[in-house]
């Protein structure tokens, strides 16, 4: 794949549509299972910007209507936020239970 | 799929990848079910860390051999696996420095390279950790040791699993064990969601759901789903740190990509929860535990206040009432195998138990450390979990 012309999908991790493509035929067919095996989707964005690309990518090569393809799990904060914000909010001996 | 097998193993995790590698290249015929996809549970949540300090000589025994595994895999695999050497460095809190100086001692008399610093020691190696403010009565040091390493869980299972395939196994992702059928005391088939597959031995290696698997067979196994401190948290990649500290309050790890991946380490035992804290599947996020790992996070680090935290996920611990693993064979049952209960240190053992239930399959050997966690043990008297997590592990 020539790099300088592939076009990105997944721009966090810079992971190139071609990449996910040979993923798909690999037989990788679950949004899951992409970003488990290419990490796309877990930088900084956390897939906001490449989830919706790869479930058309899975839906166009696998044949299976984009519906019943599921996202993986959506996992908090969303956006990224400081630790030093969230760490504020408890005190200390302030246990969970 | 496959209508007939020597050997079918439930659960796509560490434990069902490693057995299956190992059996293939014994020219087993083996078929791995998943019922999701692969490292769906426990593994894929896991923070990929190998310890040799456990609860024990038999188990830290079983790390060491089970680090020295992990060490050849990459190579063996072929596949990068960011496996790293743990340049590991756990405080002891006040009140710890008599357990630490015991396991200290067990750890040496193994020759793993471990040593115990003073806080005045910690300061000096690690300037950034606010030993005052934690705090630190001392900790160890465990450097350039095999069984103490960290890998990617995700591509080890995925090495594993390549390797397995190209040796002959079928792993079947998305395909649901639905019952086991037993005659006169013996496997006769696994019935699937995909269809039928002929075998007389079954590896139950279903973490999380290892007592649903046993109980389709008829068999009752002390395995339960345990949530809390097994969810943890990633931040965003900074520089590297020549330390990320853990104590009996947080576990973590920095990875290759430089992201902190770290946890709350005050596992409760079953047993000992307070009634909220129900066994379950439940891997949801939860407010809480992001709240208190970040406070300890900073408390500890103080420059970490400015890091991202990019998620946060659940997981779940498959516990025992010993809190130690159960490996082999069932007497009740013959052709069920088990390979689940690791308490929390699934990914640890998993080489070592690998080999023990290939041995077990292929040549009937058995070692005697091995058998020491076999099933039967809870018919006699066993030692109840005290409820700790010791060390952060």
């Amino acid at each position: 794949m020539n790099r300088e012309e592939a076009t990105i999908t997944c721009f966090c991790e810079d992971i190139a549509e071609e990449e996910i493509v040979q993923a798909i035929e690999e037989g990788y067919t679950t949004p899951k299972e992409i970003k488990q095996h290419l990490r796309a989707g877990m930088g900084e964005c956390q897939g906001r910007g490449c989830m919706p690309q790869i479930m058309r990518l899975i839906s166009q090569k696998t044949g299976k209507p984009q519906e019943l393809i599921l996202p993986p799990s959506v996992r908090p904060p969303i956006i990224p936020v400081p630790i030093g914000l969230l760490g504020k909010i408890v005190k200390r001996g302030d246990k969970e239970e | 799929m496959k209508t007939s097998a020597e050997v079918v193993i439930i659960g796509g995790g560490i434990n069902g990848c490693t057995i299956a590698y190992n059996l293939s290249k014994e020219n087993i015929d083996a078929v791995l079910l998943e019922k999701g996809s692969l490292a769906n549970g426990a593994t894929g949540r896991c923070g990929g860390m190998i310890w040799s300090n456990q609860s024990g000589v038999e188990l830290s025994k079983v790390a060491i051999s089970s680090g020295e595994r992990f060490a050849e895999l990459e190579q063996e695999l072929g596949a990068d696996l960011e496996y790293e050497l743990a340049n590991a460095l756990t405080l002891a809190l006040p009140g710890e420095e008599e357990d630490f100086r015991k396991a200290i001692d067990l750890q040496k008399s193994l020759d793993v390279s471990i040593e115990w610093l003073e806080p005045d020691e910690i300061r000096k190696i690690a300037p950034y950790i606010d030993v005052d403010n934690i705090p630190v009565a001392g900790g160890y040091h465990v450097f350039d040791h095999p069984a103490n390493a960290s890998m990617n869980p995700f591509y080890a299972v995925e090495a594993l699993a390549a390797n397995a395939r190209r040796l002959g196994a079928e792993i079947r992702v998305y395909t649901e064990v639905i019952d086991i059928k037993v005659e006169n005391g013996k496997i006769e088939n696994v019935l699937t969601t995909q269809g039928e597959i002929k075998t007389h031995i079954v590896v139950n290696a279903a973490g999380g759901w290892s007592s649903d698997v046993a109980q389709m067979a008829g068999m009752k196994i002390p395995t339960m789903p345990y949530p809390h401190s097994a969810a943890a948290l990633i931040t965003e990649p900074l520089e590297p740190l020549p330390y990320f500290p853990e104590s009996s309050e947080i576990w973590g790890r920095q990875t290759k990509s430089g992201q902190i991946i770290a946890g709350r380490a005050d596992y409760i035992a079953p047993e000992t929860a307070p009634p909220t804290k129900k066994p379950g599947y439940n891997t949801r996020a939860s407010l809480d535990y992001i709240l208190h790992v970040s406070e300890i996070m900073q408390r500890y680090i103080p420059r970490l206040s400015n890091v991202n935290i990019l998620r946060h996920w659940g997981g779940f611990f498959d516990v025992t009432p010993d809190a130690l693993p159960i490996f082999g064979e069932v007497d009740e049952l013959e052709g069920l195998i088990l390979a689940c209960g690791c308490s929390a240190h699934g990914f640890c053992f998993s080489q070592a138990m690998g080999k023990f239930i290939t041995d077990l399959i292929v040549r009937r050997e058995k070692s005697k450390i091995m058998e020491s966690f076999n099933l039967r043990r809870f018919k006699r008297e066993y030692r109840e979990f005290p409820g700790r997590w010791f060390g952060g592990h």
